[in-house]
């Protein structure tokens, strides 16, 4: 079945075209997001959400791109939106806290190993990990979209709807803010 | 101390660690998984659209009963002012004969 007559099988309410979407893209899409909130439990209900977006919003796909880019966008954008959702829920229990509320939990730190990362590299990866949290958010996207889905600069461009020369200006701020990050970090150890 | 070119070399290798990581396998169930969520939604959103109506109707009974209200009170006050008119129209008539029908052909 070729990706139109899975859309337009999807948009006529077929569920075994949903079925193979969800099964065609879910790796892609689990990853993706798992990069950017480092926590597996959320990374799986987020991965949910982007399906049932995709489910809910075919209508509004205007083919222009194809249906794996599409859908990164939206893993993408419910991905950023959970960070800022949880990063605002963490300042207002910072903010609560300073008034006696017991909220350590939101505080303590969280230190994600990426079960994918090679044996040796777990440590380092940790720290690097915490290290693009501190990115801006599209540096961040284009840094992620490289390093764990290895995209190309071109087809990071296509999902970010930025040119080539953009996100590779992206990239290697990105790089550059990260060594910054990481060598104050060992200075300081 | 670490000297600045090992420093260096650690955020380089740090930086790289993210080589070569393999892909995670999503839940074998998810689709499943999926449905039961819609379902759940589904099921959600007329409790939710329920309790706006609900939230709505109380409003509009709100809003009927002030005006009611006004307009039963509106009216009252129309009788008084329709009343006084009268009295004071018939006290004008009386102080000044106007009430004789002798001079009226």
């Amino acid at each position: 079945m070729t990706e139109q007559e899975l859309i337009a099988c999807l948009l006529k309410g077929d569920e075994n075209a949903f079925k193979t979407i969800v099964n065609t893209y879910k790796k892609m899409v689990y990853n993706t997001v798992l990069g950017f909130v480092q926590n597996m439990h959320d990374a799986e209900d987020i991965t949910q959400d982007v399906f049932i977006k995709v489910y809910e919003n075919i209508g509004k796909f205007k083919q222009q791109s194809k249906l794996s880019t599409w859908i990164y966008r939206i893993s993408i954008t419910q991905a950023i939106d959970f960070m800022r959702h949880k990063n605002r829920k963490k300042r207002a229990g910072f903010l609560s806290s300073l008034f006696g509320a017991n909220n350590e939990l939101l505080h303590e730190p969280v230190e994600f190993i990426h079960p994918g990362v090679l044996a040796e590299n777990k440590e380092r990866s940790a720290i690097l990990f915490n290290a693009i949290n501190r990115l801006p958010e599209k540096q961040k996207t284009a840094f992620m979209l490289q390093k764990v889905q290895d995209m190309s600069q071109q087809k990071i461009a296509e999902v970010m709807q930025l040119n080539e020369g953009a996100v590779e200006s992206l990239l290697m701020r990105a790089k550059g803010n990260l060594k910054k990050l990481l060598i104050n970090y060992y200075s300081s150890i | 101390m670490k000297n600045q070119q090992e420093i260096e070399q650690m955020a380089e290798q740090t930086l790289n660690s993210l080589n070569n990581m393999q892909q995670l396998e999503a839940n074998e169930y998810l689709h499943s998984k999926i449905l039961q969520r819609m379902n759940d939604n589904r099921k959600v959103v007329p409790m939710a659209y329920n309790r706006v109506m609900l939230r709505l109707a109380a409003v509009m009974v709100v809003f009927i009963g002030i005006n009611a209200g006004s307009f039963y009170m509106l009216k009252q006050s129309d009788n008084t002012v329709t009343v006084k008119k009268a009295a004071n129209a018939d006290a004008f008539a009386n102080a000044y004969n106007l009430n004789n029908n002798v001079d009226s052909y």
